[in-house]
């Protein structure tokens, strides 16, 4: 688009969306690259694996700890579903996205577990969530963002049991486990956020209405134990919400769909809590202006190249970097609206100054 | 299309300076409320301050000047029509702002003395204090939210709704999704700023205005339509800035030094911004344009100048001047006239408020651009942000949830439903909002006289015609759709009241010539 007042550096550009969120003309939109579109968390891998590929290795880690606490859980079950739609599949095959992750979390963990900068809104409710699986990690957290005070109940000894221990829960041999190194420093960081765990502490169907009176909202995610009926939001009925396995048909999901559940459901006990309807803001890419992949630019230019295997455990520095350096870039904010105040918030928040805004011709 | 709807205590309607210094107090005061605030854009950057400002044009500093002088120079500016009480409540409490800010970490830069550096803007007294802060919305922005605030991004308030006289919440419109959110609250501040596309820049650029272009009215309208008062909406101002940007300088540089000169070189402006309407006349006397001059000026001034030019006011500035190859060593700036706006930041026309930012509708406050408190510019509206805050809750103190009024809901609803489809409509709402702002032009300012007036009345009911014919394709165009009505309702309100107003005052805001002064 040459009539375009923002000219993108595709070599650089993250697709991190910070320009959409910070126009203050409603004038951009991000074309999202498949693999973020795709990923149950809403992983922006083309942020990373660009960041690595320039040797940001910190930097990769925050826009990775950005989308999801849970980097290290990720890194253990891997994310097939990004690595499925990613354009390098066309062209020598996909980016290892999960090894990438891995090598990641190896090499920044303190970024990766580290302490949550953001500080937390102001809020007097409390929220309550039955079950620390992974439905029920994702949820606590989600509602502790929201600056809410949050309990977790785990009927277990300890939480997290069925990501470490797949095997006992699943039928599915193959399920990938989580290690009890990452499953302590995840734990250890959501504890140091704030979150309240409560173990060795059954909370059955029966005691869901007293814990529903002593709590402003409540997030059962108590694996397949339970059935509740839930909406579209989780909803179940007055402040009662449920995530993962325990919503009715929702049986067979992997962890990562049951954090995606559980996303979506504590998103609409946020809005509860905050005085918004349920639904609100509920279709985020329509919300924050994200919109589907619109396609590879100058597909015809680009060159086959194989993916590389790591030599060792994981990616040595080296071939981490020449990894990421296959990432194709294909996600990319362009100007929909045409109402450019050339005001250049956009530009400040670009990490990488790959956006660049041009005077409109009629001023310039 | 389905309803969203929230519950709040305080709604602040527009989340800039004003509106985020207010949900700030708010929670200062009482920790519990439920404060939210709807923002048309994006709350971090969004308003007129945008990013940062390089100086709060009125500060009573004690031992140095005081709110009475003030008000002698507020009046000196316009023509002595000035509500005392809300300006004088402004520089009361504007040194206990500055103190305020520099709690936060704002810089105030000071002179060799340790004094407060100061800066003549105003006939009398210098009451314009410099600082230097290019995040300065960012910094009241995060304040805001820790404290608890709830942001509302991207929905761009519509109508107030009543309950017997009194506010009760407001509907907003997502500019994204074209979803109505109906928001119940105890009380209401309007924060939303003034009307800055009213006419067209020059440079033909529907959004090369020189105030943030997300200002559009809506405040002014919402608060007409709910039965509030507004005030001075002839006041259509403009002013002189750098030609085809409409981007600021005139006080950065004047203040520091330049002077102002015709297309003869003689100096029309010199050591303080004291005379907008020599330069008018310049221009309206064929002895434009006018240009500002730096290059006697020594490196060290020019630097400080560009310095703010190019960081704090608008960085694009350096792309700009680097575009046209002006260095300002060597060549002068031209100015040129830029578009009308309405303004109460920087001119008279708002929302009538009184000392307490209170409007005529019980429960209703205006702060910031959308208020008339003469020229109040950025102190006006943090004041008045808190002075809203303050009262609003002194108001809703022990007060009842109010009741929504459905009706009130479903003729909005309505009527988006009407508007929110291409099918059968041929006009483009970019178009309709350039024509729009194009006869705005041609009718409604200076030089005014009752036949234009007359003309006016014929476009305004054509305009509301063609509203039923605009083709809308997103939430985007929706509220692009809106944002004319807005401006539409304002430029009535401007040619009623400058029709009525049968005298000429404030010199090219309201020049009649039909009675010429």
């Amino acid at each position: 688009m040459t009539d375009s007042n923002i000219a993108i550096n595709a070599s650089t550009c993250l697709a991190c969306g910070n320009c959409v969120d910070r126009c203050i003309m409603d004038n951009l939109r991000l074309s999202l690259p498949p693999c973020r579109q795709a990923s149950p968390l809403g992983v922006n891998y083309q942020g990373v694996a660009r960041l690595i590929a320039s040797g940001k290795e910190r930097d990769a880690a925050k826009e990775l700890r950005r989308a999801t606490p849970f980097g290290g859980v990720l890194s253990a079950l891997g994310d097939p579903a990004a690595e499925k739609t990613c354009s390098r599949g066309h062209f020598g095959g996909a980016l290892r996205f999960t090894d990438l992750l891995r090598y990641l979390v190896a090499a920044q963990p303190d970024v990766i577990y580290g302490d949550e900068n953001a500080k937390l809104p102001r809020s007097s409710k409390k929220a309550a969530v039955i079950g620390a699986g992974p439905a029920g990690l994702q949820a606590a957290w989600s509602l502790r963002m929201g600056g809410h005070a949050v309990t977790v109940f785990e009927a277990a000894s300890e939480a997290g049991l069925s990501l470490l221990h797949p095997h006992a829960e699943n039928d599915d041999a193959g399920a990938p486990a989580v290690s009890p190194e990452i499953m302590e420093k995840t734990l250890a960081m959501l504890a140091r956020a704030g979150i309240d765990f409560v173990t060795s502490t059954p909370k059955g169907q029966s005691e869901l209405d007293s814990l529903c009176g002593e709590y402003d909202a409540v997030i059962c995610a108590c694996g397949k134990g339970a059935v509740l009926p839930a909406d579209g939001n989780g909803w179940v009925k007055n402040n009662l919400f449920a995530a993962g396995t325990c919503v009715k048909n929702q049986k067979h999901l992997t962890p990562l769909q049951a954090m995606a559940s559980a996303l979506k459901t504590a998103h609409a006990a946020r809005n509860l809590l905050e005085g918004f309807d349920l639904d609100y803001e509920s279709d985020e890419r329509t919300a924050r202006g994200l919109e589907r992949f619109a396609g590879l630019q100058n597909a015809d230019a680009v060159v086959d190249a194989a993916p590389v295997t790591p030599s060792g455990e994981t990616f040595a520095t080296e071939e981490a970097r020449q990894e990421a350096s296959r990432c194709l870039g294909c996600g990319r904010p362009y100007e929909r609206n045409k109402t450019c105040w050339y005001c250049l918030p956009c530009e400040v928040v670009c990490p990488t100054q790959a956006l660049h805004v041009r005077i409109p011709y009629l001023i310039r | 299309m389905s309803l969203q709807s929230l519950e709040t205590d305080f709604l602040i309607i527009g989340g800039g300076s004003a509106g985020c210094i207010a949900a700030m107090r708010a929670l200062q005061i009482d920790p519990k409320l439920r404060v939210t605030i709807f923002e048309k854009s994006d709350i971090v950057y969004g308003g007129s301050i945008a990013r940062g400002m390089d100086a709060l044009n009125i500060v009573a500093i004690p031992g140095k000047t005081t709110a009475a002088l003030y008000l002698e120079a507020v009046r000196a500016g316009a023509a002595g029509i000035v509500d005392a009480g809300p300006s004088y409540v402004m520089a009361e409490r504007s040194y206990a702002l500055l103190k305020e800010m520099e709690s936060w970490g704002v810089t105030f830069p000071k002179d060799e003395k340790g004094q407060y550096k100061t800066l003549k803007y105003h006939v009398k007294g210098e009451f314009q204090t410099a600082m230097d802060e290019p995040e300065l919305k960012a910094m009241l922005v995060q304040r805001a939210l820790n404290l608890g605030a709830r942001p509302v991004n991207r929905v761009m308030a519509l109508r107030l709704l009543t309950d017997n006289g009194k506010v009760a919440g407001a509907i907003g419109l997502n500019v994204r999704t074209g979803q109505l959110v109906v928001c119940r609250a105890k009380t209401v501040l309007v924060a939303s700023g003034g009307v800055s596309r009213l006419t067209l820049p020059n440079s033909g650029y529907l959004y090369g205005v020189y105030d943030y272009p997300g200002n559009t009215g809506d405040g002014f309208a919402m608060a007409l339509r709910a039965g509030a008062g507004v005030t001075g909406m002839e006041y259509t101002q403009r002013t002189m800035l750098i030609k085809d940007s409409n981007m600021p300088l005139l006080a950065i540089c004047v203040t520091r030094g330049a002077k102002v000169l015709d297309c003869n070189g003689n100096v029309i402006m010199e050591g303080e911004v004291n005379n907008i309407n020599a330069m008018n006349e310049a221009f309206t006397e064929g002895r434009g344009p006018v240009h500002i001059q730096l290059s006697h000026l020594p490196e060290e001034k020019i630097r400080e100048i560009e310095h703010i030019l190019f960081t704090t006011e608008r960085p694009v500035n350096e792309r700009f001047f680097g575009g046209r190859h002006i260095d300002f060593r060597k060549q002068d700036i031209e100015l040129w006239p830029t578009e009308y706006l309405l303004c109460g930041g920087h001119g008279l026309a708002g929302i009538r408020v009184n000392e307490r930012a209170e409007t005529a509708v019980p429960g209703l406050y205006a702060a910031g651009d959308v208020a008339s408190v003469a020229k109040q510019h950025l102190t006006g509206a943090f004041v008045f942000g808190e002075v809203a805050a303050e009262e609003a809750i002194k108001y809703m103190d022990g007060m009842p949830d109010p009741v929504i009024n459905e009706d009130e809901v479903n003729a909005v609803r309505e009527e988006l439903q009407q508007r929110f489809t291409d099918k059968d409509k041929d006009i483009d709402v970019r178009e309709l909002e350039h024509k729009v702002r194009r006869v705005v032009g041609d009718y409604l300012v200076s030089p005014k006289n009752s036949h234009k007036f007359e003309l006016w009345k014929y476009w305004s009911d054509t305009f509301r015609d063609d509203f039923r014919h605009v083709a809308v394709h997103n939430g985007h165009e929706l509220s692009k759709l809106y944002e004319v009505e807005n401006i539409l309702l304002c430029a009535d309100c401007s040619a009623l009241a400058g029709d009525f107003r049968k005298e000429s005052r404030w010199g090219e805001c309201h020049r009649r010539s039909d009675y010429p002064l």
